[in-house]
């Protein structure tokens, strides 16, 4: 594997790790700290990407805009890109996520089979109802100039890294920093960490479990809303794009471990990291007709066999130990 | 202060406690009674608000809280010391502490200190995680944990249970002392007769999930009570 080859490894890694660990983020907290299997967390990747389409695409929202501006007398020409679509589809997504959770979750706690389902289905009608109001195929997102092409420093090592891709690290290191510093530093934090524990004490102390439910879920979701909204700017936005990432989303978090934030953050980069370099040696070494299927498969049989020798993955958590 | 009436709590088919009422007023502490399994916790998780009534009514401080959620409870004045502690063990001693300030307005330095001065042994633990603190250390920390929060009535559920004999004194002593600042009203679970008569008021004596005895600590003779706790 020569430099370039290496790059594009690299490259890669980088950019499907951030994807992983963001979409495993607020899976690790819905799933592996609520416990709500949320079968519609990929939908809501999907709708993020649909959020940054509708905010960036000239067409749309910016078009809108500038039509009310000049209703009111201003000649407009505002153009939104991914730094207003990055917040707009966290905030849309999380209320979706809110309203999930008033309207439907909240009922099904300690059900987890009959969430599973329940989400399965909400994740079909978000489906179809974006396919109905947008169709099928959707044009690439375009990006403010600084994201493209590679910082001239980088350009010609084996760490060419395109902007692009080093703003999604960058954003996906704010995000788990954000939510360290929420879960360990902000006194909201520590209601989640107390109803996590003990949910009946966390009430019988005056916290309100409904409120911490509800915006927790929603914060999750907001972040599914973030991971879909750098999705859409990588690759292609479909309305069925969701299936594609909820298994790899759940993958991560079991292999990170339940219940664990740094399980997100580590299985997302081992699992992103992984697939991306194996994919390359594949390509490189064998004449493979589709090495990404391959190193899927190579990754699944990994994080299988790590599982068998540490079934709590790779940050076992403790909590258990007490109840 | 809490009134109760004609309170009745199933587990599904099973009905635990039957028209159960109980009467308590500020400054007083009254003790519960009774064998294991006659639904002593049961009635204490009914006021909390962490099970559902069938039927029957609950007052506290002149409001009916029936139907209220048990943080609502909770921010009305209802302290819960709970069987077992339920420490949160992955919080530290200090972040335990914290979740019963949450609701407090006022500053919390000195409602702290308050506390350190009933129990001063949580004070070099702050920074433990609870999870790893002894029974008696859990117990300790479970008070201060309700305590903290102000409450106007306090429920504790078998706090002597399990715990080393210079706790016992020491919880005996904290209590007596709240019992003389004449504002708290204080609902004791015990198994422990001694400990009870000490600080109790008015006891009453369950049976199969219902009162057969209650009266003042001082008329009751010990030998009729006795034959309701042997095991």
């Amino acid at each position: 594997m020569d430099s370039t080859q290496f790059g594009e490894a690299l490259s890669n890694s980088l950019s499907s790790s951030s994807i992983l660990i963001l979409a495993a983020l607020g899976l690790a907290i819905t799933f592996g700290v609520m416990r709500v299997i949320n079968m519609a967390h990929g939908d809501m990747m999907m709708l993020g990407a649909y959020t940054a389409y509708v905010v960036t695409d000239r067409r749309m929202l910016p078009r809108a805009l500038n039509h009310l501006l000049g209703l009111i007398g201003i000649d407009a020409d505002i153009d939104l890109n991914i730094f207003v679509a990055i917040p707009a589809s966290f905030l849309v997504v999380g209320f979706v996520g809110y309203l999930l959770e008033v309207c439907l979750i909240q009922f099904l706690y300690d059900r987890p089979l009959d969430t599973l389902l329940a989400t399965w289905g909400v994740g079909l009608i978000m489906q179809q109802s974006i396919n109905l109001t947008f169709g099928a195929n959707l044009v690439p997102m375009h990006l403010p100039e600084m994201l493209q092409g590679t910082p001239e420093i980088l350009q010609g090592t084996a760490f060419a890294i395109p902007s692009l891709r080093l703003f999604i690290v960058g954003v996906t290191l704010f995000c788990l920093f954000g939510v360290y510093w929420w879960f360990f530093q902000t006194m909201s934090g520590l209601k989640i960490r107390a109803v996590v524990q003990n949910r009946e004490m966390a009430a019988a102390l005056g916290v309100s479990t409904r409120q911490v439910d509800s915006i927790t879920f929603a914060f999750a979701s907001g972040l599914a809303g973030v991971a879909g909204c750098i999705l859409a700017h990588l690759y292609n936005t479909k309305y069925n794009m969701g299936g594609d990432y909820v298994v790899d989303a759940f993958t991560v978090v079991i292999l990170g471990g339940m219940g664990q934030l740094a399980g997100a953050a580590g299985g997302g980069a081992a699992i992103g990291t992984g697939n991306s370099f194996i994919e390359k040696l594949l390509s490189v070494f064998t004449k493979m007709d589709s090495p990404a299927a391959m190193a899927k498969f190579f990754i699944l049989v990994l994080v299988v066999g790590f599982l068998l020798v540490r079934p709590s993955g790779l940050f076992a958590t403790k909590e258990r130990s007490y109840d | 202060m809490l009134a109760i009436e004609n309170l009745s709590v199933s587990y599904g088919e099973t009905k635990i406690l039957r028209n159960v009422s109980m009467e308590i007023r500020a400054g007083q502490v009254v003790c519960l009674l009774g064998r294991n399994g006659v639904g002593k916790t049961t009635l204490l998780k009914s006021i909390m608000g962490l099970l559902r009534p069938q039927a029957g009514r609950i007052q506290l401080d002149g409001s009916d809280i029936t139907f209220a959620s048990p943080d609502v409870r909770a921010r009305h004045g209802i302290g819960y010391v709970p069987q077992g502690r339920e420490i949160f063990p992955q919080l530290t001693v200090l972040e335990n502490l914290q979740i019963g300030l949450l609701n407090v307005d006022s500053d919390h330095q000195p409602i702290l200190d308050e506390v350190f001065g009933y129990f001063p042994a949580l004070q070099s633990l702050l920074s433990r995680k609870g999870g790893f603190l002894s029974g008696g250390q859990q117990q300790q920390l479970a008070i201060a944990r309700a305590l903290v929060m102000r409450p106007m009535f306090l429920i504790l559920d078998e706090p002597t249970e399990g715990i080393q004999p210079n706790v016992i004194t020491l919880i005996g002593e904290v209590l007596e002392n709240l019992k003389k600042r004449g504002n708290l009203a204080i609902l004791l679970v015990e198994q422990y007769l001694d400990f009870a008569t000490q600080l109790a008021d008015i006891c009453y004596v369950m049976e199969k999930g219902a009162i057969v005895l209650h009266g003042a600590m001082g008329e009751l003779d010990p030998t009729v009570i006795k034959p309701y706790l042997a095991f």
